[in-house]
């Protein structure tokens, strides 16, 4: 499994070859936006923009995924099981937070019960991440040891742009396959030096960190502290913060119904709403402070406790598109010191 | 992959209306295979489904040592068992189960048990305690103390009859103060006022207590000024829940996912949870 290069002309071949068999996935500008997106060419890919507003884990648990549909006749019930379509898939471009944050996930899907539809998904796609060119303000990735604009976690293939070509190092066999089944696209790595170079200029433009000893002391003994009070002063329980973050993974069941055929769904669903909870007549978070404080020590103590992972991999899209600038560096410095 | 999502059809056979508000359900898997194969422990759970209105959450009412066929009780409280409520004999639903954990039954085997439950928090308590009368020389002596706000609100009323009338059982029923009419013959006080008086020994006991949580509370604090222990006092919890796998994050508490390390739990272990309750 040793490290290629490929130009720039040659990854649009590979991406144009790839798409004609399988599903390919990219970064797309769509308006001021960008979003992973399914492509059918080169030409809609765009290796150099912003992060994507939605993270990646769309790719692999929709917003909104069907679960199971059925048709009612009379008494009659026939459930018809939703079928993924099973085609090969790859994302290409995906950033190396984003990518991190899917072991973080695979937890949750894959422990006791399978969630086939998250995992199945996972088990044919390759991720082939882009080490990034630009890093936003909000980025704080460099924070989280394993984590950084160039990290290899949760990606089957690393590309670096050095210039004319990008610089390819091999993960996984699944990213392997991808070189061996297109040798032709491929040549012997070289120019390593420049690769490197390129790294550590990326992981240099990250400026934003946070210290994150001590916090998971703290979160261990800091239920009740009325620190939550004051940190989730602001915060108008509007979820922009759950959606929008690559780890979250709370989901709502629904039904809907078209006279006789309906279907159940999964949808994406947050703590940061009251009626998460909401039980008849018993409610155990009634204000915003425990539901904000139920995201943050979930994320930084439960799943710690549970799965030994911190599931927050530094992406700051909860500090880029909170309508009230809840910035999670700064709750975090502040729990730390408190 | 198997779909973890995907319920089993299950016939409506038999309804009781045991309240003004509140309903069982008789269910028979259609599928033979299921029908057949179909086990669970005394405390466990499912997602009952209207298909295309939605699901939800509840207990397995009846006992695992009655084949063939599950129970399940449930209140009109809204969107699901509104629908659920007026459905009728015949018609057919969704079942996925079993999920969560079970009443310690094997542990409980040679004590006293102490049975406390209020309102239709009886549901998954019924079930452990079919389960023991059914294998009534497994335990020792069996008291069930059991109350709900008025006469009207007491479910599973034929089977409280035959309770009462059981030799091997200590049973006593209350209704809340105001709750009575001139022909009761239960007791009248709170659940927990009750369970007091009636005074059960900790000696080689458990108690398992299910009810409103505000109850649960109440009882819980008797029990310990009786001077049982954290241990011997087990409980199941409510926590709202949509998947029942440990995946939809929901019922989330603490370290914990009720759906799959509960519903049930000792207070012992409901202590070292955050103060959510
Ligand atoms: C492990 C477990 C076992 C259970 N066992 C039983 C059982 O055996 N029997 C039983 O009757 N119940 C049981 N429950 C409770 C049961 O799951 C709920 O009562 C049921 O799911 C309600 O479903 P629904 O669709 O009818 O109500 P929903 O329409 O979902 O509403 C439920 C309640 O929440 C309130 N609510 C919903 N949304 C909001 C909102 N946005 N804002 C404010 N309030 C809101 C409603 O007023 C209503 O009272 C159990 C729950 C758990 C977790
Ligand atoms: S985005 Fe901001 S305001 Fe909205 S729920 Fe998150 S922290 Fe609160
Ligand atoms: S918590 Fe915020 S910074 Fe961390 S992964 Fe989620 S969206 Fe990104
Ligand atoms: S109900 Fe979904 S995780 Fe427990």
């Amino acid at each position: 499994m040793a490290d290629k290069l490929i130009s720039k002309e040659d990854l649009n071949t590979l991406i144009d070859n790839l798409a004609k068999d399988i599903d390919v996935f990219a970064p797309v500008k769509k308006g001021d936006m960008y979003l992973y997106s399914k492509i059918s060419s080169s030409k809609d890919i765009s290796l150099n923009g912003k992060n994507t507003k939605k993270p990646l884990k769309e790719v692999f648990f929709g917003q909104s995924e069907e679960l199971i549909s059925f048709k009612t006749a009379k008494k009659e019930i026939e459930i018809i099981e939703s079928e993924e379509d099973g085609k090969k898939r790859v994302i290409i471009g995906s950033r190396p937070c984003d990518a991190a944050a899917l072991p973080i996930l695979d937890e949750v899907f894959g422990w006791d019960y399978k969630d086939s539809f998250y995992l199945d998904k996972r088990e044919r796609t390759t991720i082939i991440s882009i080490t990034c060119n630009e890093v936003e303000e909000s980025c704080f990735c460099t924070s989280f040891g394993n984590i950084s604009p160039s990290s290899k976690e949760g990606s089957d293939l690393l590309l670096t742009d050095i210039g004319e070509s990008f610089y390819v190092e091999v993960v996984t066999d699944k990213g392997d396959a991808i070189i061996e089944g297109n040798s032709n696209l491929f040549k012997k790595a070289e120019n390593i030096s420049q690769k490197d170079k390129r790294q550590k200029e990326a992981v240099e433009k990250v400026k934003r960190r946070v210290e994150l000893e001590g916090l998971k002391e703290k979160l261990d003994i800091n239920f009740e502290d009325p620190i939550w009070k004051e940190i989730s002063q602001k915060c108008l329980g509007c979820a922009a913060c759950t959606y929008l973050c690559p780890t979250c993974h709370c989901f709502d069941i629904q039904d809907e119904m078209k006279k006789s055929t309906g279907k159940r769904v999964r949808n994406w669903d947050s703590c940061a709403f009251g009626h998460f909870t909401q039980m008849p007549g018993h409610q155990p978070r009634t204000e915003q402070f425990q539901r904000f404080r139920q995201r943050v020590i979930h994320k930084f103590k439960y799943y710690v406790d549970k799965f030994n992972k911190t599931a927050c991999v530094g992406c700051g899209r909860c500090i880029e598109n909170c309508p009230v600038n809840m910035d999670i560096t700064k709750v975090i410095e502040k729990i730390v010191s408190s | 992959m198997e779909n973890i999502y995907k319920p089993y059809i299950a016939e409506i056979k038999e309804i009781v209306r045991e309240t003004s508000d509140t309903t069982t359900f008789k269910l028979e898997f259609v599928d033979e295979e299921v029908k057949k194969s179909f086990d669970f422990k005394a405390g466990q759970f499912g997602e009952y489904s209207v298909f295309g209105v939605g699901e939800c959450t509840f207990c397995i009412a009846s006992s695992p040592t009655r084949k063939g066929y599950i129970e399940c009780s449930f209140k009109k409280v809204g969107k699901v068992t509104s629908v659920l409520y007026d459905l009728n004999v015949g018609d057919k639903i969704g079942f996925r189960g079993p999920y969560g954990n079970w009443f310690p039954i094997d542990d409980m085997k040679g004590k006293n048990l102490i049975f406390v439950g209020g309102g239709i928090g009886l549901a998954p308590l019924r079930s452990l305690i079919w389960n023991c009368l059914d294998n009534r020389d497994d335990f020792k002596d069996i008291t069930i103390i059991y109350g709900a706000r008025s006469i009207n609100d007491l479910v599973y009323k034929n089977e409280l009859k035959e309770w009462k009338e059981r030799k091997d059982i200590n049973f006593v029923v209350t209704v809340d103060p105001g709750g009575e009419d001139k022909d009761w013959k239960g007791k009248v006080g709170f659940v927990p006022t009750v369970l007091e008086e009636v005074s059960p020994s900790k000696k080689n006991a458990v108690v398992i207590t299910c009810g409103p949580p505000i109850m649960i509370k109440f009882v819980v604090l008797s029990l310990v000024k009786m001077g049982f222990s954290d241990e011997q006092i087990v409980t199941t919890l409510e926590m709202r829940m949509k998947c029942g796998l440990g995946k939809c994050g929901r019922c989330n508490i603490g370290n914990v996912y009720v759906c799959k390390d509960g519903p049930v739990f000792t207070y012992k272990e409901i202590k070292q949870f955050p103060a959510e309750f």
